[in-house]
Order: structure tokens, then C-alpha cells, then sequence
């Protein structure tokens, strides 16, 4: 017949897969206490220069801050065991002593001195740099203490160095920025092994870590892009944690005994920002009209799963210095939003627009449809336009969103971080206060604590009276993690710290 | 065929230069990199020295001439997040795609030539009924939901490969399956009329009736000449492998030249999506050129020149 053949190569195919299936079994046993995790974003190198989350976060892994920032972004002693203000301008650091590299050469302050002047030089770029901008000089006063002076009062300085690695300077001398950034050195609790773009960070834990040796041998961070793909990956057994769990697949998780989900606030605080320069929204009853109209807790349930926090009535999460615990978010009232509405000639409602982008935050489009949603009961009709990252940058630099954009500015715990994108200086703000402004100008130069959180306390009553946005939610960061893994937690910072991890 | 081959290699440059200036135009006036790369604290200085670093401060045909005159250097420039040469890194994601997409490619050639031949043969039989079914849901099916499927099924459900990454020859299974799913439907399906059409043919019938074997007949007289329309068919796929390149190796985190375009193209990094449009359109110059070659030496009657 004319198919005589076929039955013979679908034999051979058959010995085929099952030789490769034999070749596989024998490889996957290994006595180290491996510890994976599945990375949603990865950094394109180990280079410290990004500053992005994700890039910080395999930073960290090698190398240490003078400042720790823990899950919660409590500030604990890094490198630097301790630090106080000698006056308004000057800050004193002690450093840990007795530190080594990973190559053996010890840690002091001429480490501390030459990266923060590296940074500092007009021709490094250098995301955080502006964070730490306003450093006049550092000193080296011996070999375990340095004073950092700044050009005026610079209150936010001890955070803002928990975001900076502090690099070798020997090293850097060797092999420069480039070498640093392929084969990266530090006194970080692991050591660098292999890194293969857009693939896998491979490393060894080290033995001789300050704060105690890791509890696993190795660790290897993987990247994997897709959201359903990282789950199969940590209910297969191949990965110990994974980050970013889309919201939809949390039900899957929680029907498993074997893994469990893992969710923390973040700084991220998710708003609706209107453009008061125009009509309607330069009507502050307009504006509150949008507030009550939107049902907040409804969404948070059924869009983020009840991850995250409903923001009240503030820009700022509740894990955040300088927020005020005495706001409260406006309740759901569509019957006032009406009033409200027609009290500002808008009986019949209007047309409006937000913009958005897609994957940017948590849910955002699901978010963005559900608020269209909420506001045409009250009569007012958004359109959602999904525009992409690259077009979203070209309107913020325009500064035109078009009449409601959705953000999320974080904090990082601090205030400073992200009440700034109300002043006009910023050149995010679609609002001015001058009274905001004032004190905005007026924490900045503020070293003492409290009084500077009095002045941020009275920003958030701004905010809230003015309502230039609409304040969504408090972003979760929600992993989820496998049940043999203990002594880690999800991070408000999405940052990994993975030095007391063991598996059981 | 030696000045064939010479004249299309000629054409080669032109191609090329005017796929990148279309890739360079679009990218610069989509987005800002500066915005997009510095963090959002950057202040004014710190933009205008990155934006002098990259000669984003010149007129757009200026920072093209920059760019052509490079590359003719054969300098991509300095990709913007990455901080090396874009053709080195572009090079160095170019082994995994090269692996993914040969695989995928000789399974969806293979099978579907198989099976395309198999429904022709037994046309309006249940042979034919069930693989022109299944090749016709495989078209519909859209191939990220087909990865997903696979594996919850065979990594999930049945523990037989792992669900994603790279490390062994297990780890190419899946996506390879994956991508050869892609575009095998096409081949089933091409394939089975091509050989129907040849069948009626008059030579063949004559080679029936003179006692010919079936399998004599079918690789002597039917294949040869239904296969051409296939090899065409081939040289245009290519195109619509890189496509489905990219989706497979975002669902399997497969560490390919695919996801590294994709992901330059959000960080609008122009050195490495151009490096990488260079690399992919030279790939599919060369496999167009191949196929014509090979079209020619299976039927005598195609002469190139």
C-alpha cells in the first residue's frame, strides 16, 4: 500500500524519546542544598548602574549597602554599625570592622569613600544618583568611620544610601566599571558564580558572611517572563520562590498544600492623578465627585484578590514615615457624586479620558476598566486608552496624560520619595498648592524627625482636601513560595533577602 | 547559479539598510530612551549627559548618519542596558534561538510533510479526516495557550520534562514542540493537496498501470513534483518562525535573541533591536536563497539566473 512505511518511523520515534527520557533521570540528583527562585524581570547586567529594583535586588546578593533596609523597610546597620548627625550638614558613620571581600582584601572606608565619589562624578551615570545628589564631600576620618557632609540639610540621606551598594575599591581600580559589572565583587552573602542573560544568576553562598553564613550552598535566581510558566515552575519542584504572582492565578496556589501564597504591602501607591489645569477637573467638586463615585473596596476585592490596601485618603502607604493615620478614603456615595456633579454644572455627567499602561502595576487595565465602569453610573463616560511604555514617556515628558492618568509613586518609606510628584518642580504635578509647596521645601531641610513628620502629616490633609487624585490602593508585592522554604519573607521593596533562607 | 547567488547577495546591504532605518525611525519617535532608562529622579544634567552620550541631542537623519557610518565600522553602538557591544550581546542569544527554531522547524517540515502525504493517500478516509481536523484546530490554536497546555500536562501532570529554562536537551522538547506546532498545520495541509493534485496526474496513473509499486511511485514520481509548492512555502515561513520564536521563548524562558528584541524594544535600546533585526533578516535572506537552490535542484525545470 502506499503508507507501508509509516509504522516503522513512529517506532524509531518512540525509541528515541524514550532513550532521552532515561538520559534525564539520572541527572537531576544533586547533594547541595540548591535554592532557586523564578524571577519575573530580570536586569540586563549586574551592573549597579540601573538602580532598578531588579537589578538592586541581584546587587544585594554580592554586595552590602551602609545602610540595611529590611522586608518592612525598617533601616538596620549594614556596612555601617552606626550613624548620627554631628550637625545638620555632617553625618558620621562607624563602619563594621573585620569585613572581607569576596577576594579576601578587607572592607574600610576608602571602599566607603571612593563609590559614593564614583557616583558622584559628573560624568557616571548612575540611576540613584540623584538620591544622594546633595553630598558635598565624604572624609575619611580613619579606617572604620567616615563623615558625609551635604550642601544643606538633607534629612532623607541614611535611606537613600540603603539603596547604594558599596563596591570595591581595589577591584574597581583593576578591572574598572566593566569588570565590576561582569564579575561582580563584594561582601555580600553570596559569591559571584555565572551570569547568563536573560537566563539564570548562579551563585555560592559565603562562608564567611558577617551577618552568619547562608543556610543553602548555592543559589540560582531564574528568569522566567511568563506568569503561569513561573507557577508551574514552583509546583514542579524546580524553583523555592517565585515573585510577582498574577493575581488570577492566587485560588491555584491556595489549593495546594505544597506552596503558599506570600504577600506584603509595598510603597507602591496606586492613583488616579487628574489634570486640574482644565476643565472639568480644575472644579474641586469635580474631583470629589470622581472619589466617591469610584467603589475602592469593591475593586480591591475582586480585582487584586484583597492583596494590598485600600490608601486612605492619601497618597502615601500606611508603612510609609509621614504618613497620617488620621485620614480616612472617602466612602462609596454615587448619590453624592451626583450632587456633587450637578452642584458643578454637570448634571448630565461628561466625557473624559484615562490613560493607562498595561503590566505596569498590578492589574492596571482590569483596575482602569472597572473604574470606567463605576463612573458611568454617575454619568460620566471614560474612555481607558492602554498606551505603551515608550509612548507613556514621551507624554510625561510633554507633561499632557491626557485628563486622568493612572500612577504609582513609591516611597520606599520615606515621604520625601514620593510627595515630591505634587510640586511643580517635579514636573509630574497636574495640581499647584503653594502651601504644599512650602512645606514640601520645608521637610526637605528638616533633620528632626518629628517636626518633619508634622509637615507631611499637614501635606496629606492638602492632598486629601484638594483631591488632585484619586488615591486607589497600596500595591502588594505578592510571591508565593514552597512549603520546604523557611526563613524568608515577601518584601515591601521586592528586593530579595535570601541570607537566612534554608530548606528543609 | 554562481551569478544568481552573487546578484542576490547584492541586494543583501540594500535590504538591510532600509529595514534599519524603518526600525530606527519608528523607535525614536515612539518613546524617549533617556526617559525610559534613567530612573525617575533623574535630574535635567543627568539626562542631557546620557542624551550627549548617544547623540540623542542631533537631528534624526544626523543620528542616523551616525548610525549607518558605525555600523559600516561594524560598530551597533553600545547597547543602552546592557553594557557591551549590541552585536556581541545579540550574538551571544543567537545559539538558543538557532536551537529552538531548527528543532522547531525539522519536526513541523518533517511531521507535516508525513502526515500532508498520509492524508493524501488515504484521502476521505478516517486517516485523513482526523489529521486534516487536527491540523486545521492546530491553525486555530493560539500558541501561547498551546505552551501553557503543555506544560501543565507533561511537566505538571505527568513530571516527564521540566517546565522551563535551559540545562539539558529535555529543556528543548517542549518549546521545540511548541514552535514546530506552530507551523506545522500549514505543512499537513499544503502538503496533502499539493500530493492530491499531482496524484491525478497522467504520468502517475501511467506509472500505476505498469505496475509500478505504491511506494515507487510516491517518492519516484508524485514527491518530486508535489514538494515544490511546499519548499516556497518553506522560504516564507521563516519570517513567521521568528514570530513565533518570540512567544515560545517568553513562555518557556527560553534565553533566546527573540526575548532579548522584545525586551530592547520596550527600553527602546536601538543598537540591539537593530543588531538583532540585522542578524534576523540576514537569516532570512540566506534561508530564502538556500530554498531557491534547493528548488532548483529538485525540479530541473526551475533555473536560476
Amino acid at each position: 500500500m502506499w503508507n507501508s512505511s509509516f509504522g516503522r518511523t513512529a517506532r524509531l520515534g518512540a525509541a528515541a524519546l524514550a532513550v532521552g527520557l532515561l538520559l534525564s533521570a539520572s541527572a537531576a540528583t544533586a547533594q547541595d542544598k540548591t535554592l532557586v527562585v523564578g524571577a519575573a524581570v530580570f536586569p540586563d547586567n549586574l551592573s549597579t548602574s540601573t538602580s532598578s529594583f531588579a537589578a538592586l535586588s541581584l546587587a544585594y546578593q554580592t554586595m552590602d549597602p551602609l545602610v540595611l533596609r529590611d522586608n518592612n523597610g525598617k533601616l538596620l546597620p549594614g556596612l555601617a554599625t552606626a550613624w548620627e548627625a554631628v550637625d545638620p550638614q555632617t553625618w558620621r558613620f562607624t563602619l563594621r570592622e573585620g569585613v572581607k571581600f569576596h577576594d579576601g582584601e578587607a572592607f574600610d572606608a576608602e571602599d566607603v569613600k571612593f563609590t559614593l565619589d564614583y557616583i558622584l562624578d559628573p560624568d557616571t551615570v548612575y540611576g540613584s544618583k540623584s538620591r544622594i545628589s546633595a553630598i558635598d564631600g565624604v572624609t575619611i576620618i580613619d579606617s572604620n568611620t567616615v563623615e558625609i557632609t551635604t550642601k544643606a540639610p538633607f534629612p532623607t540621606l541614611v535611606r537613600a544610601l540603603s539603596d547604594i551598594p558599596i563596591e570595591p575599591q581595589h577591584y574597581h581600580a583593576a578591572v574598572g566599571a566593566e569588570g565590576q559589572a561582569a564579575h561582580p565583587i563584594g561582601t555580600g552573602p553570596f559569591v559571584f558564580g555565572e551570569w547568563t542573560p536573560g537566563d539564570r544568576y548562579e551563585l555560592t553562598a559565603n562562608p564567611d558572611y558577617w551577618d552568619g553564613a547562608p543556610q543553602v550552598d548555592r543559589l540560582v535566581i531564574r528568569q522566567i517572563p511568563e506568569g503561569s510558566t513561573r507557577l508551574a515552575s514552583l509546583l514542579a519542584g524546580e524553583t523555592h520562590i517565585i515573585e510577582e504572582v498574577p493575581v488570577d492565578l492566587i485560588p491555584r496556589i491556595e489549593s495546594d498544600d505544597n506552596v503558599a501564597v506570600a504577600a506584603v504591602e509595598s510603597t507602591v501607591g496606586l492613583i488616579l492623578t487628574m489634570d486640574t489645569r482644565q476643565a472639568p477637573f480644575d472644579d474641586p467638586k469635580v474631583r470629589m465627585a470622581m472619589d466617591y463615585a469610584i467603589n475602592k473596596p469593591l475593586i480591591l476585592e475582586q480585582m487584586l484578590n484583597n492583596t494590598g490596601t485600600l490608601l486612605k485618603g492619601q497618597t502615601l502607604t500606611s508603612n510609609t514615615f509621614g504618613h497620617n493615620p488620621n485620614l480616612e478614603a472617602r466612602p462609596y456615595d454615587p448619590e453624592k457624586a451626583k450632587q456633587l456633579l450637578a452642584e458643578a454644572g454637570y448634571p448630565d455627567g461628561f466625557k473624559t479620558a484615562l490613560t493607562t499602561r498595561s503590566g505596569k502595576y498590578l492589574s492596571d487595565v482590569d483596575i482602569s476598566n472597572a473604574v470606567a465602569g463605576m463612573l458611568s453610573g454617575v454619568g460620566i463616560d471614560l474612555q481607558v486608552d492602554v498606551v505603551e511604555g515608550g509612548v507613556y514617556s514621551k507624554m510625561v515628558k510633554a507633561r499632557e496624560m491626557g485628563p486622568i492618568h493612572m500612577v504609582g509613586w513609591f516611597s520606599l518609606g520615606d515621604a520625601d520619595f514620593s510627595t515630591v510628584w505634587f510640586t511643580e518642580d517635579s514636573g509630574r504635578a497636574y495640581w499647584k498648592s503653594d502651601e504644599y509647596e512650602e512645606l514640601f521645601a520645608k521637610a526637605r531641610a528638616t533633620v528632626d524627625q518629628t517636626e518633619r513628620e508634622g509637615y507631611y502629616h499637614r501635606m496629606m490633609e492638602i492632598l486629601h482636601e484638594e483631591n488632585p487624585s484619586v488615591y486607589m490602593f497600596g500595591l502588594p508585592s505578592i510571591y508565593a513560595q514552597s512549603a520546604q522554604l523557611s526563613g524568608w519573607g515577601p518584601a515591601s521593596d521586592k528586593i530579595l533577602r535570601l541570607s537566612k533562607a534554608a530548606l528543609n | 547559479m554562481l551569478t544568481y547567488i552573487t546578484r542576490r547577495l547584492a541586494f543583501v546591504p540594500v535590504s538591510l539598510l532600509l529595514v534599519s532605518f524603518a526600525a530606527f525611525v519608528i523607535l525614536r519617535i515612539t518613546g524617549d530612551p533617556v526617559q525610559i532608562y534613567l530612573d525617575i529622579n533623574s535630574t535635567p544634567e543627568q539626562e542631557a549627559l546620557l542624551r550627549g552620550q548617544l547623540h540623542l541631542d542631533e537631528p534624526l537623519p544626523i543620528q542616523f548618519a551616525i548610525f549607518t557610518w558605525n555600523v559600516l565600522h561594524g560598530d551597533f553602538g553600545t547597547s543602552l542596558q546592557f553594557s557591551g557591544p549590541a552585536l556581541t550581546l545579540v550574538l551571544q542569544r543567537l545559539g538558543p534561538t538557532l536551537q529552538l527554531v531548527s528543532l522547531g522547524l525539522v519536526l513541523a517540515v518533517v511531521l507535516g510533510v508525513l502526515a500532508g502525504i498520509a492524508c493524501a493517500i488515504r484521502r476521505d478516509r478516517v486517516t485523513d479526516f482526523v489529521l486534516s481536523s487536527a491540523a486545521l484546530a492546530g491553525q486555530s490554536m493560539p500558541s501561547f495557550w498551546l505552551g501553557i497546555l503543555l506544560i501543565q500536562f507533561f511537566a505538571l501532570r505527568l513530571g516527564w520534562l521540566p517546565t522551563s529554562g535551559t540545562g539539558s536537551v529535555l529543556h528543548l522538547i517542549l518549546p521545540g514542540i511548541t514552535l514546530s506546532l506552530f507551523l506545522m498545520p500549514n505543512f499537513v495541509l499544503l502538503t496533502r493537496t499539493s500530493v492530491l493534485e499531482t496524484i491525478g496526474e497522467q504520468y502517475v496513473v501511467t506509472a500505476r498501470s505498469k505496475g509500478l509499486s505504491g511506494a515507487r511511485v510516491l517518492f519516484k514520481h508524485v514527491l518530486p513534483n508535489a514538494i515544490n509548492p511546499v519548499l516556497s512555502f518553506l522560504g516564507l515561513q521563516i519570517g513567521r518562525l521568528v514570530g513565533g520564536s518570540i512567544i515560545t521563548e517568553t513562555i518557556f524562558a527560553w534565553p533566546g535573541i527573540g526575548r532579548l528584541m522584545i525586551g530592547s524594544i520596550f527600553q527602546r535600546d536601538v543598537p540591539v533591536v537593530i543588531a538583532a533585526v540585522f542578524i534576523i533578516s540576514f537569516a532570512i535572506i540566506v534561508a530564502n536563497l538556500l530554498v531557491d537552490i534547493v528548488q532548483s535542484l529538485v525540479d530541473p525545470r526551475i533555473r536560476l539566473g
